[in-house]
């Protein structure tokens, strides 16, 4: 039976430990104005909801932000005998607070942008919206990186919860800037750096067993080995670098039609990588004119060591008509792929 | 100062108003620390010993959590209430090294309620080590599966080709109801209705035996000939039969059952109803939404009899409050089903996806607590003859329903798929009593055609893998989700069709890793994993009897990838002179 690595953890606290008096719905702090909770922006609260720290969403939400297609409501709403309440305003609660960068063109070039996004979530229609505060910005990126990196580490130096970035932007805000700018509704730009930022779709772990494209190659010779399988496989790696026009070069050369021969296509069944010379073994050569005259040869394709430019050579190997000199090509291939 | 550290940003304010001053509520945002990506990161000969790295993108959160985590007094790790919850939480702990004496403990946040919030920081528990044995276990398969089955897919199929574990089942599962439906040949059958009238009042049968045989035929002049018959015969009542029938509410939502019914009632797929749900958990609306379990809280249980005996009266409620117990195969049941926090916080009229769906969900779990609806069910046996009393050898057959008292209904009914049969359809027969003579108005004779399987719904597939154990709460909408991202099916009139590149895909898995795509070998697999998370088995179990299954089948698969494709002759002219 297994043990439980973790019984050696510390005994939770007695029950008295705390007794987390939550504050009374009435008292005021639930709905000062100074309630840090509360976003500044604006405060007031004319129809106070249940939850004190809801906003009104009509300040927090863009008609066109991130907006989700609706469905009607399910049919048995009319159902007789359930009658469906008033509507309420309750929908939207904070979601997240993160400062971000942006960059934005100017008359002299970019700025970059470094401001604070302020997210809000609406569970009834399950569409995010915010306000955003640009809190400074700077020719330089490098510079605004160095700005965006020291304010997140003064956050963690302060031990700041995420709800209280919100305040520390403003005050921040407020220090850098003579005039500083207020909180305005969240546009296009200020959520996809959000999401840049923080993919909320990385919440879980799906797809990352979804091996990357550069990495096909070697997991494909992880599985080979570990399926015990012998691996000669080709990579594109050890393939031969032979362009077509080279190719076609070469082969005129030594009087080959080449048309419609292409390297990439046909690969070099055999490369002998010391020698740099790609080999297609059972290379069949009619003549149109003449049945009774084909041959079979070896094709090799190699680079001249001192100038560098490509080489064909036909080796022919068996003369005859056209069926000999074809059976003969594809015994030649047979013989060779079982050598190999 | 004591430090909370919850999945998402957007319950730690409403934690935070819950628990007061002295507490410091963090978000980690998911996972913090996985395998590597650009490898397999398990080492097959060393036990599987997985190797985790940071994710990318999460050093930042990772670095401030293991400070703030440091200069806490207490640390509750409060990650969601289930294996990938408990997992996160022991990947925190593994990056912390915090001293021995730190008192760190796991917070359960099965609501995020004041009182469900204050009951777990108050009552915590450690950490559950055979929930991330289980959780490791299945990383680790879905590891091996995904990085070493895709490069040969890719290879074999000359193309980007993946191949995930229950992912791949998914797909098998869309492929194979396709090949049914192209397989299936229809057929054309015949029925015969009978217009009857009773002292007035019409109402139909149906020919339901001829002799021994079954009233429909696969040819229609049988009917025909029937029916001539028919106009000179007498026609009475046989025999009737009247019972009270009940029918009583399904229990409040599991996951996949939310995921279906929000698919057919609300149009919403799989990961979009997810998506809400969360929002709806985290905004403090709902339970959690990722469980197989049926099971409801007393003091709500409690909650929605008095609501219900309020608003409807004490005729809607049961004898006995409802107890419903999981049926699902490999149920971990160890949540409360779905249901609303508070059930006196009613649904809203707002046209928006996410209210709909609260909606539902207090329509469900109200109704699920409130008594049967009842019917009055009438059915008669017709017979016809010459003369009353020497009846032919056939038989017809009327039936009717009415509703004696709506019960559950007065709240909700189940949404069902577009196109789907209902039984709901209900005659109300005239007041019929044996022998009595009865009046023939028309007969009608039917064409019908057999009909294939239907292809699948988002939701009957979520139900198709729940039947068939395939799949966990945390991984039905994730996995339809991925084979329709990566176009091995697609979405059209709201049903599931494989695409060339899934069936090409399908066909290379099933034809190399069959068994580990088959139901029961996925199912086994779940059944193991739920073992080591009850302490009964232990990873190393369940890696080395997967392994053992699994290596013949990658070696099979990769052999074939090597085997060389038999060369033809190149042909090569002589130039043009």
């Amino acid at each position: 039976m297994p043990t439980n690595p973790y019984d050696d953890m510390p005994e939770p606290p007695p029950l008295d430990d705390d007794p987390f008096e939550p504050p009374h719905p009435d008292d005021a702090y639930f709905m000062a104005l100074d309630d840090p909770w509360i976003p500044p922006q604006p405060p007031d609260f004319d129809d106070v909801p249940p939850d004190p720290w809801l906003p009104d969403d009509d300040r927090f939400i863009r008609n066109d932000a991130l907006s989700l297609p609706d469905v009607p409501p399910l049919s048995q709403d009319g159902l007789p005998g359930f009658e469906t309440p008033e509507p309420t305003d309750t929908g939207w609660s904070w979601h997240d607070t993160q400062l971000i960068g942006i960059e934005r063109p100017t008359d002299d070039g970019t700025a970059y942008e470094i401001g604070c996004l302020d997210l809000y979530a609406n569970a009834n229609t399950g569409e995010v919206g915010g306000h955003y505060l640009p809190m400074t910005a700077f020719a330089d990126r490098d510079v605004a990186s160095s700005f965006y990196q020291d304010m997140n580490h003064e956050i963690e130096e302060q031990g700041l919860s995420v709800h209280e970035i919100r305040d520390f932007a403003q005050d921040k805000t407020v220090a850098l800037n003579e005039e500083p700018q207020e909180w305005r509704e969240a546009g296009h730009e200020e959520y996809a750096a959000y999401e840049y930022l923080r993919d909320l779709a990385a919440l879980d772990l799906a797809g990352r067993d979804d091996p990357p494209d550069h990495q096909l190659e070697p997991l494909l010779q992880t599985a080979l080995d570990l399926g015990g399988v012998a691996n000669d496989l080709e990579t594109d790696a050890s393939r031969p670098d032979i362009g077509q026009s080279s190719t076609f070069e070469a082969l005129s050369a030594i009087g080959i039609e080449a048309e419609g021969f292409d390297p990439a296509k046909n690969p070099p069944p055999f490369y002998d990588a010391e020698a740099g010379t790609a080999y297609w073994i059972g290379v069949f050569q009619p003549d149109k004119d003449d049945r009774e005259n084909c041959v079979t040869s070896i094709l090799s394709l190699g680079r001249d060591p001192e100038t560098g430019d490509l080489e064909a050579q036909l080796a022919p190997c068996v003369p005859g008509d056209w069926d000999k000199a074809y059976a003969s090509a594809e015994y030649l291939i047979q013989v060779a792929q079982k050598g190999a | 100062m004591k430090l909370v550290i919850v999945e998402s940003p957007a319950k730690s304010k409403k934690i935070a108003g819950y628990l007061g001053p002295g507490w410091r509520i963090e978000a980690c945002l998911g996972h913090v620390r996985d395998l590597p990506e650009s490898s397999l990161g398990v080492a097959i000969d060393a036990d599987f010993r997985p190797t985790y790295e940071v994710l990318p993108g999460k050093g930042h959160v990772v670095k401030k959590l293991l400070k703030a985590m440091k200069e806490a007094e207490a640390v509750y790790l409060a990650t969601d209430p289930d294996r990938e919850g408990e997992a996160i939480a022991w990947h925190l702990l593994m990056l912390a090294t915090l001293p021995q004496d730190k008192p760190i403990y796991r917070a359960l946040f099965h609501a995020i309620t004041k009182e469900a919030v204050q009951e777990a920081v108050a009552n915590p528990q450690t950490l559950d080590g055979n929930l991330v044995e289980a959780q490791q276990a299945r990383r680790i398969v879905d590891r091996l599966v995904g990085y070493l089955a895709s490069p040969l897919a890719a290879r074999a199929l000359d193309g980007k080709y993946s191949a995930g574990r229950v992912q791949s089942v998914c797909l098998r599962l869309v492929v194979e109801r396709e090949r049914e439906i192209e397989a299936f040949k229809p057929e054309l059958y015949w029925t015969l209705n009978l217009k009857l009238a009773a002292e007035g009042q019409e109402f139909t049968a149906r020919l339901s035996r001829v002799k021994e045989a079954e009233g429909t035929t696969k040819t229609r002049d049988p009917l025909e000939r029937l029916t001539t018959l028919l106009q000179t015969a007498r026609l009475w009542v046989h025999k009737t039969v009247k019972t009270v029938k009940t029918r009583s509410p399904l229990p409040p939502f599991t996951t996949s059952s939310l995921q279906q019914a929000a698919s057919k009632g609300l149009g919403l797929s799989p990961d979009r109803t997810m998506a809400l749900a969360q929002t709806l958990y985290e905004q403090g609306w709902i339970t959690y939404m990722r469980t197989d379990g049926v099971s409801i809280a007393p003091e709500a249980q409690s909650s929605a009899q008095a609501y219900i005996a309020g608003e409807y009266g004490a005729d809607y409620l049961p004898p006995e409050p409802p107890l419903y117990i999981g049926k699902t195969l490999n149920a971990q049941d160890a949540h409360e089903a779905i249901r609303p926090t508070d059930v006196n916080r009613l649904p809203q009229e707002v046209a928006g996806d996410g209210a709909a769906l609260y909606s539902l969900i207090w329509k469900r779990f109200v109704a699920s607590q409130m008594a049967p609806a009842r019917y009055a069910a009438t059915g008669a046996v017709i017979h016809a003859g010459k003369a009353q009393g020497q009846p032919y050898p056939i038989e017809f057959r009327a039936q009717g329903r009415t509703m004696l008292f709506d019960g559950f209904l007065k709240v909700y009914e189940e949404p069902s798929d577009d196109g789907d049969e209902t039984d709901e359809a209900s005659e109300i027969l005239p007041h019929l009593t044996d022998n009595q003579m009865l009046t023939l108005i028309t007969p009608q004779v039917e064409e019908h055609q057999t009909r294939s399987l239907a292809r699948y719904t988002e939701a009957s597939l979520v139900q198709a893998l729940e039947q068939r154990g395939i799949g966990r709460p945390s991984t039905y909408a994730s996995m339809i989700k991925t084979v329709k991202d990566k176009g091995y099916i697609k979405l059209s009139q709201k049903r599931l069709i494989p695409t060339e590149n899934g069936r090409t895909l399908c066909g290379f898995l099933s034809a190399h890793f069959a068994d580990v795509l088959a139901d029961h070998y996925t199912a086994q697999l779940e059944t193991q994993l739920d073992e080591v998370a009850a302490g009964r088995s232990t990873r190393l179990d369940v890696l080395r009897a997967f392994w053992q299954g699994f290596q013949p089948q990658l070696a099979q698969a990769a052999a074939s990838v090597v085997t060389p494709t038999p060369l033809k002759p190149l042909m090569l002219r002589p130039a043009e002179e």
